[in-house]
């Protein structure tokens, strides 16, 4: 009896240990992702500023 | 280099101005747009109870919020990156300018190369400059905001901004009379000489009689080819020896504030100096305020001081019966010839920095002139020399310009200028004294010409202490 409950302990754990890591995964593959998005989308738009507003004034030589 | 459009006619670099105002805009434009993209995102969520259409809004609501957070982040990033490679930049060319405007000045100093405006004595570090592509003037030409090595005009020309890129072929101008300015005014080695002295004294005369001397004869023994820098200085050449040559005295100078007399002297077929010699009115020396209009005594290598020896009271009383005669030829000056000089101090005091017991490091030539008149010859002429170094008992022989320089000396001496001669040296670190005829006789109407005798030595002296290697066989001959 006691052998049968020692094993559902360590079912729990690991079936906790496996949900925690599954979440950890998900929230790194979230920002990652996120990183990307967010990151690419700020990227894009400063590049797009930078091209907008930064340019030389002078005459054709 | 990029630059931008300024007040100037050159554009400033993009480094010192726009480049800022460019990052501010920038800065405030990325922001909005990532307020704007997550916006969009935001937007795109589907308000539903769809399973689906909620899994949908999941996604585009954390695209949103991720742009919120990552585009902040990169947003901040970015901006930090452009901060410091626009401020990395401005200190390169900070640095770049500094450097090559320092190393341009010391050059310039070593080599003693500024601008002399021939025309208002004005002294500047560099001129203004004219652009060749579109006339604009640009006052700055130096290394400096607007461009290290060179400037941008607005019309799109490059123009070199510092000597060592050829700045001296362009057309220059002086920044305060206005008046064109040849290269060589500029970067030349240059001797400034004024021939000083009361109305009358004959500094004209002297002037071109050592000129027509140096051109014609000694230029050549010295190994220089001498020629006239200008139309205006050939000109007014010309027309005084075409004066003396038919035995007439050169007219009397007029203007108090003169423009310099400019020859040049050549070597080995470059230009070796630029003579600058300045021959004011007489009047100039009775009214300080004119004086303080010669700039040139900022810069000026030497002095001559013509001395009229009948400006002097015991010569007057000693050939009071002869000037009644002849004074309408020989214009006795009637500034007392300690006047020019307290002038001049004065002036030099009041306007160029000279302390109220300071000596004047230049070297001043005191030259008596008139020496053919009467029997003046006896008294400052060679005969006073050849007659002391007749009797010199010293156990050395004498150098016959140090002997004539005693002589003189102890003429005016007798003469009763002892406070002439103790104000000149006492005030004037290196003086000499010299004698000269500047018309080489009397004016007597005839129409013999005038050959001055003796009136080079000064002006070589002079020349020698101004550069004793280049006029080393002169100071040999002026005993220097």
């Amino acid at each position: 009896m006691a052998s049968d409950d020692v094993g559902v302990a360590i079912g729990a754990i690991l079936l906790s240990g496996l949900i925690i890591a599954a979440s950890v995964i998900a929230v790194i593959i979230g920002l990652g992702v996120g990183s990307l998005v967010g990151g690419g989308v700020g990227f894009i738009n400063y590049c797009k500023s930078f091209r907008a507003n930064v340019r030389r004034e002078r005459p054709g030589v | 280099m990029s630059i931008s459009a300024t007040k100037d006619p050159a554009f400033r670099s993009y480094f010192f101005g726009k480049g800022y105002r460019d990052l501010l805009a920038t800065i405030a434009e990325s922001w909005q747009r990532n307020l704007d993209s997550a916006k969009e995102f935001f937007d795109k969520a589907p308000g539903s109870d769809d399973p689906e259409e909620i899994y949908r809004s999941c996604l585009w609501i954390a695209a949103g919020v991720s742009t919120l957070i990552f585009g902040t982040v990169l947003f901040v990033a970015a901006s930090a990156l452009h901060v410091v490679l626009l401020c990395m930049v401005f200190l390169l060319v900070y640095v770049g300018f500094t450097g090559l405007w320092l190393l341009e000045r010391s050059y310039l100093a070593i080599r003693s190369f500024f601008m002399a405006c021939p025309h208002c004595h004005a002294r500047t570090t560099i001129p203004e400059y004219f652009c060749d592509g579109c006339g604009a003037i640009h006052a700055r030409l130096l290394p400096n905001s607007y461009g290290i090595a060179s400037h941008i005009c607005q019309c799109g020309k490059e123009l070199p901004a510092t000597f060592f890129l050829d700045r001296g072929r362009l057309q220059a101008r002086c920044p305060q009379c206005h008046e064109n300015i040849a290269r060589e005014h500029v970067e030349s080695r240059r001797i400034f000489v004024p021939i000083m002295g009361g109305p009358s004294a004959g500094k004209s005369a002297f002037l071109f009689g050592a000129v027509r001397q140096l051109v014609d004869h000694e230029a050549g023994s010295l190994g220089f080819r001498a020629e006239f820098f200008d139309k205006r200085s050939e000109g007014a050449y010309r027309g005084v020896v075409g004066l003396l040559e038919s035995g007439r005295p050169p007219d009397k100078t007029r203007d108090p504030i003169p423009r310099a007399f400019n020859l040049a002297l050549h070597k080995n077929g470059r230009l070796a100096f630029l003579l600058y010699l300045y021959d004011p009115a007489g009047e100039a020396y009775q009214d300080a305020d004119k004086l303080a209009a010669h700039g040139f005594h900022d810069y000026l290598s030497g002095m001559i001081l013509v001395v009229d020896p009948f400006a002097i009271l015991a010569v007057r009383s000693r050939y009071e019966g002869e000037l009644k005669r002849e004074c309408s030829s020989l214009k006795p000056s009637d500034l007392p010839i300690e006047d020019a000089v307290d002038r001049l101090l004065l002036t030099l005091e009041a306007d160029f920095g000279l302390s109220k017991r300071g000596r004047v490091k230049q070297p001043l030539a005191i030259v008596l002139n008139k020496v053919d008149a009467f029997d003046l010859n006896d008294f400052i002429g060679e005969a006073a020399v050849d007659r002391a170094l007749a009797a010199w008992t010293g156990s050395q022989p004498p150098d016959r310009d140090a002997v004539r320089n005693m002589v003189l000396r102890e003429q005016l001496v007798d003469w009763g200028e002892q406070a002439f001669v103790s104000r000149i040296e006492g005030r004037f670190g290196n003086v000499r004294y010299f004698s000269c005829s500047a018309l080489g006789r009397m004016p007597d109407g005839s129409r013999t010409e005038f050959t001055a005798r003796e009136v080079l030595p000064p002006l070589l002296w002079i020349f020698g202490q101004a550069d004793s290697a280049s006029f080393a066989s002169s100071t040999a001959r002026t005993g220097t």
